[in-house]
């Protein structure tokens, strides 16, 4: 399984549904999708079920929802993501309050250790409120998104310039999808992320923007309705990119290690053979031609082969979970963008299939 | 073989109902296949009220010792100690039975609906405790078998592939796309499948210890051979330095590896003998009939995965089924002529005393054709040929026409007889070759 110690970290504003997601997440992928399905850790399991129960008791309309993480406290889940059951890694998500951007000055420790956070995160996520966006007219929606991100804007300004580079890519999150999906239109998206986050769009930075709801119909009858979290798919570009560098990492590793018992079985080879060509005579046989010598050198080869064999099984397990990934990936192709130096391009994930 | 049996079902799916069909199903289906309760295992937890021990005997010969675990499905849902006995019987347990309550199905014609619901109520209860038990096994999955409960009139609903696809999608965390699980319908209006889900499992077990060891002995077996290979190249090596190979080393050196060789040799027959036995194994043989049959049978009830169990058992039928009377009937007439045939040619012949020995022949022939065995038959048949042919000698031309005749008539109404194919009962259904299949056959047919 790739690395345990992987932390997947967002920000976002108050109300713009950070801690709604981690739930959604696990109500969406706890019962699975396509073979993919994601445990909670024994720490985060009560919190999550309960939430759960609370989530499809409908009468209770908007307190249904959970509360809103405070300022001074900091979750962390602990998930595993699996397909067919078989561990591809397991993550960390870092839930923050959504003032800790706003109150950094009054409350340095929880933004410290909100930065900590994400210097250890292969990438970050960016909450931005679905209601921000419900305008008809673009200036309206650029207006709204960029009062909004104020604070965001600003932390990720200062947070490129400080890692010019090697910066992250970034995962915008747009939430409450079911109430924004009407108003945004796609090629929308790229006017209103240039326009709001114009630093980014210059300087080779990957960005994603996908958008997620707790359930088509679920604000219907004063937020009665039911819940189907469609919510998948930032977590799976999150994913994506974590384990692709441990697969190409690993690659590298497995084929030097291929290379070093390549040379070793050459040289036991060469070692049999000298040992065979060696001629019998007499009672001289035995201190000539050594069996037991023999044999350890066929032990030696043996145990090279193995090795390159354990090693190819293992990268190709390895290889084919991240094709399952990505397949899933260009599946939902449709319901996300990708933007690299402000330009939108298609998501192909050719680097993993050529694994 | 001990194994153990988990059901895996929410509150109310039907598992204490399920077990106690389940033996209630094998015990009645065949005196060659009997469960018997050991005892129940010693509980410390109120909820998880039975932990009950069987046997299970084909032959009267034990095969199989398991537990069937059974409990409170709110203990799912419990956390830390409360479920921890639970979580110990799951995870020491070879095969789960997946109890999925057919209520969900009435949503009716909205799969995406049904779906959601086995979901919410079931997947999201179930699923975290088979992760964790690929996890406890580093990606092993217990054998999993879905079996929806009180499944009465849902086949007449619901196609198999609609079944199968809710199924499917409802548990897709579990399942990539070309996986194909077993799932069952616990019941119809008149038939039962629960003991059809604990045989298979143990069918499936049963069956892969079997070709395990089979495996095991001939891949032991292509070892031995190539080791063979290797001595047999090393004498050939030694016996390739000519001069040198008649020294004193080199000459032990082929002893040796001739004794090795001849061991190995051994060692592989052996190996040959076990595969055999292993092949021809009593119980698997009956067992695999059995649960063939009773899915050949029960089409109904099989919705998918059980390709898996494909026990290739005789399958041929008779082509024929002679209506014994058809034959009795026959054979009086043949016997008949035949006699009054040798009676007048007994007469023609010599009159009463040849008249009176051909009486004797007769009634020792009919003697020995109702309690003699094959050979005397076969003796007394070739005897009365040579004395007919001495009757006909005896009689002179119109002996020898009335012999032809005979023959002719014989022949024509055997020939008849077999062209029009017997007579057929049609009430009868097929009749297999194999006993032990015409057996399982009709029970299964009398289970439908």
């Amino acid at each position: 399984m790739a690395n345990s110690n992987t932390r997947f970290t967002a920000i976002g504003m108050s109300g713009s549904g950070k801690t709604c997601y981690v739930l959604g997440m696990y109500y969406q992928m706890i019962t699975g999708l396509k073979g993919f399905s994601v445990k909670a850790e024994d720490t985060s399991v009560a919190k999550l079920e309960s939430w759960m129960d609370m989530l499809d008791e409908e009468k209770n309309g908007m307190d249904r929802f959970p509360a809103g993480t405070a300022l001074t406290e900091v979750s962390d889940y602990e998930f595993k993501l699996k397909y067919a059951l078989q561990d591809i890694m397991s993550f960390n998500w870092i839930d923050y309050g959504g003032g800790t951007l706003r109150e950094r000055e009054n409350n340095p420790e929880p933004y410290q250790m909100l930065l900590e956070s994400i210097e250890q995160s292969p990438v970050l996520y960016v909450f931005l409120d679905g209601e921000k966006f419900c305008y008809e007219d673009s200036d309206s929606k650029i207006r709204a998104v960029k009062k909004d991100c104020r604070r965001i804007n600003d932390f990720l300004q200062e947070y490129s310039e400080s890692h010019q580079e090697e910066m992250l890519p970034i995962i915008f999150v747009i939430t409450k999808a079911d109430l924004c999906a009407d108003y945004v239109r796609n090629e929308e998206i790229l006017a209103i992320m240039k326009e709001c986050f114009s630093f980014l769009m210059t300087r080779g930075i990957r960005c994603y923007v996908t958008m997620v709801t707790l359930g088509n119909g679920i604000a219907e009858d004063d937020y009665r309705g039911e819940a189907d979290p469609k919510m998948h798919i930032p977590i799976f570009l999150g994913i994506y990119h974590t384990f692709l560098n441990f697969c190409l990492a690993l690659k590298a590793e497995i084929m030097e290690e291929e290379k070093r018992n390549q040379n070793k079985i050459m040289r036991n080879n060469n070692a049999i053979s000298n040992e065979r060509h060696k001629i019998g005579v007499g009672f001289l046989d035995r201190l000539l031609c050594n069996e037991s010598n023999i044999n350890y050198c066929m032990m030696q080869i043996d145990a090279a082969n193995e090795t390159i064999q354990s090693n190819q099984q293992l990268l190709a397990h390895y290889k084919k979970l991240m094709n399952a990934v990505s397949s899933q990936l260009l599946r939902d192709s449709e319901r996300f963008k990708m933007f690299e130096d402000g330009v939108e391009k298609d998501f192909e994930a050719s680097e993993s299939f050529e694994l | 073989m001990n194994a153990n049996i988990v059901l895996l079902g929410t509150s109310n799916s039907g598992k204490t109902n399920f077990i106690s069909e389940a033996i209630k199903d094998i015990n009645s289906f065949s005196p060659q296949i009997t469960i018997i309760p050991v005892e129940s295992a010693e509980i410390t937890s109120a909820k998880l009220f039975r932990n009950g021990q069987y046997v299970l005997k084909v032959f009267e010969k034990t095969q199989w010792q398991f537990i069937i675990c059974d409990y409170e499905g709110s203990l799912l849902k419990s956390h830390g100690d409360d479920n921890a006995d639970l979580k110990s019987v799951l995870y020491s347990s070879d095969a789960w039975i997946i109890l999925v309550d057919s209520m969900y199905f009435e949503e009716g014609e909205n799969d995406e609906r049904i779906i959601r619901e086995i979901k919410r109520s079931t997947v999201r209860t179930i699923l975290p405790y088979i992760s964790d038990y690929t996890e406890k096994y580093t990606g092993k999955m217990p054998e999993l078998l879905f079996v929806i409960t009180k499944a009465k009139d849902l086949a007449n609903k619901f196609s198999s592939d609609r079944i199968k696809n809710i199924i499917l999608k409802s548990f897709e965390g579990i399942f990539t796309e070309e996986s194909s699980p077993m799932i069952l319908l616990s019941e119809t209006s008149d038939t039962k499948s629960a003991g059809l889900a604990i045989l298979s499992l143990f069918y499936i077990r049963y069956e892969k210890e079997i070709n395990d060891g089979i495996l095991r002995l001939k891949n032991r077996n292509k070892q031995i051979e190539v080791s063979i290979d290797n001595l047999k190249h090393y004498i050939y090596g030694i016996e390739s330095q000519k001069i040198f190979s008649k020294l004193p080393g080199n000459k032990r050196k082929i002893e040796n590896y001739n004794q090795k060789i001849a061991l190995l040799w051994r060692e592989s027959s052996e190996n040959n003998n076990k595969i055999i036995q292993y092949v021809n194994d009593m119980g698997l043989i009956y067992l695999g009939t059995c649960v063939q049959c009773l899915i050949d049978n029960n089409s109904q009830l099989v919705i998918n995965g059980f390709e898996r169990i494909n026990y290739q058992y005789d399958k041929t039928v008779s082509k024929m089924t002679e209506c014994k009377r058809m034959l009795a009937v026959i054979s009086f007439f043949n016997v008949s002529i035949l006699i009054f045939f040798s009676a007048y040619l007994a007469t023609k012949a010599g009159g009463a005393n040849v008249l009176s020995r051909v009486i004797v022949l007769c009634i020792f022939a009919v003697l020995t054709y109702v309690v003699g065995n094959k050979k005397a038959k076969i003796i007394l048949g070739i005897f009365a040929i040579f004395a007919l042919v001495k009757l006909c000698a005896l009689s002179g031309l119109n002996g020898w026409i009335l012999a032809a005749g005979y023959t002719v008539w014989f022949v024509l109404s055997t020939v008849i007889f077999k062209a029009i194919g017997g007579w057929k009962d049609r009430h009868s259904g097929p009749k297999f070759k194999n006993s032990l299949v015409r057996f399982f056959y009709k029970r299964a047919k009398e289970k439908k």
